[in-house]
């Protein structure tokens, strides 16, 4: 069995604890918590001939006045960034942090989720935006912690990617 | 609490502090290959189920610390939560000599007294995020900033120089008889989507949604070229309205055109309603003109009005041609009309 670290990374309150909270214990909640320092979950992912013992890092959101620690990101082997489809500012919060994750552990597979996408009314990306993602970032996931879309497949994209 | 003689002074004052602001200190000196445990001190049971020994190596302390030793310099791991919502520091810490000190103290009484400050501000900040997407939405961007910034679209009125679009679904009366209403609502928002996300971004002001259509305004924000940005903003919405197509014909489904009328000139901008209800919105001989010649747009053509024309900095290679409209309540007016996308 393979054991990897993977940190969520992403702005505050885009719902990095949520997803780790539907991937691991399949349970959502509607309340929204601050996450402190870092919270670690595990959940073991099976990709048929290997086994993946994912170690999740839920560190909390980057914010103008308390940006995200390298400390944390120390021995990570991927990383999930995490924008909300319902905050475009987000997006570029997602950019910053992929640098800085970049200049600590170097270049290592990511994945990115832009979350809530239940929230059809909210949803504030224009379809061009979308198509501009799409092209630019792979892989890329559109999803919703409230309803699991998407959650499995891209923590399970990112397992494949650590051992390929 | 005792501690080691050949602890650095500085981590005996820091772990005495801890221990007296009752955050239980424990702490760990590893050997010199800067992984496994030599010496152990201070109250491990705050931190763990299985007491460490002597032997173990330094990564069983907590999970976190998993793949991290050897550390070569020093350290620090902040608010690390655990399930029953407490919280400690990790200190690795590096003396004179080199060898390596791992300390854990408990930091969930001062955590949770942020943490409740931090979610109050984050909460806040979100819910501000939320109202201001709905006023957004409500009075569009330009109009909300400059209320927001006490600017000048007050009830008395403001008079400026503006550019004024109206789009519009062709044929939509047809299709509407003939579909589902859900349907219909579906369609109308694939159409608008594209529609009014081309407008945005050229800053444009969504004035008001006409059901199948819309009334635009450029010229808010910034004045010089307002009409360029109109212009320009019409070609990409007939490029993604062709996009549009191009997929609902692929599945099958009705495909329809949008016509859009634009015109140029002074007009008064300001609220009007009751306390009740109150909308921002532009008046002048201007504005009719425009809903006039979308009225007679084809589908796939732009029509301008003659100040717009002949204000275009860049016609972009499109091909205009002259015609005489006949425009309702205003008379007879010189139009120049393009298909942007048989260029």
């Amino acid at each position: 069995m393979i054991q990897k670290k993977i940190c969520m990374l992403g702005a505050f309150g885009v719902g990095k604890t949520s997803l780790v909270a539907r991937f691991v214990h399949s349970r959502f909640s509607d309340r929204y918590l601050s996450t402190m320092g870092v919270k670690v979950d595990r959940k073991l992912i099976d990709l048929g001939e290997k086994k993946v013992n994912m170690m999740l890092w839920d560190v909390y959101g980057e914010e103008e006045n308390r940006k995200v620690a390298t400390n944390y990101m120390r021995g990570a082997a991927g990383a999930m960034l995490v924008a909300d489809g319902t905050r475009p500012a987000t997006l570029d919060v997602v950019d910053v942090l992929l640098a800085r994750l970049r200049d600590t552990v170097g270049d290592i597979p990511w994945v990115l989720m832009v979350n809530k996408h239940d929230l059809v009314d909210q949803w504030a990306l224009p379809a061009s935006r979308m198509q501009q993602l799409e092209m630019e970032t792979r892989p890329m996931y559109l999803s919703s912690a409230k309803t699991g879309e998407h959650v499995e497949t891209a923590f399970r994209q990112l397992a494949a990617m650590m051992v390929e | 609490m005792a501690f080691p003689v050949d602890m650095p002074p500085h981590l005996v004052q820091h772990l005495a502090n801890m221990h007296l602001n009752g955050l239980n200190p424990a702490w760990v000196l590893l050997a010199e290959d800067g992984k496994t445990i030599v010496r152990i001190g201070g109250d491990w049971g705050a931190y763990c189920d299985v007491l460490p020994a002597v032997g173990d190596a330094a990564e069983s302390l907590n999970p976190v610390l998993w793949n991290m030793f050897p550390m070569s310099e020093d350290f620090r791991l902040s608010q690390i939560e655990t399930a029953d919502n407490r919280f400690f520091d990790i200190d690795v810490r590096h003396d004179a000599s080199g060898a390596c000190w791992v300390l854990f103290t408990d930091v969930s009484k001062v955590t949770r007294r942020f943490q409740e400050m931090q979610q109050a501000a984050n909460t806040l900040h979100l819910e501000y995020h939320r109202k201001h997407q709905l006023l957004d939405r409500h009075v569009g961007e330009l109009v909300m900033s400059d209320l927001l910034d006490g600017g000048g679209l007050y009830e008395k009125g403001k008079r400026r120089m503006i550019c004024t679009m109206f789009m519009d679904i062709r044929n939509f009366t047809v299709f509407n008889e003939a579909h589902d209403a859900q349907e219909v609502l579906e369609t109308v928002n694939q159409y608008l989507d594209v529609m009014l996300d081309s407008v945005i971004e050229y800053d444009g002001h969504v004035d008001k949604i006409t059901g199948d259509g819309a009334m635009v305004v450029f010229g808010l924000k910034h004045r010089a070229h307002c009409v360029q940005q109109a212009f320009d903003s019409a070609l990409l919405l007939m490029q993604r309205v062709a996009e549009v197509q191009q997929q609902r014909k692929q599945h099958g489904r009705a495909v329809l055109g949008v016509g859009v009328g634009i015109a140029s000139g002074e007009a008064v901008t300001g609220i009007v309603g009751t306390h009740v209800r109150r909308t921002f919105t532009a008046f002048g001989r201007h504005v009719n003109l425009a809903a006039r010649l979308e009225s007679r747009a084809p589908a796939g053509a732009v029509l301008l009005d003659a100040a717009s024309y002949h204000d275009l900095d860049d016609r972009r290679h499109c091909q205009f041609s002259l015609r005489h409209i006949q425009a309702k309540g205003i008379g007879e007016v010189e139009a120049w009309e393009t298909f942007p996308l048989q260029a």
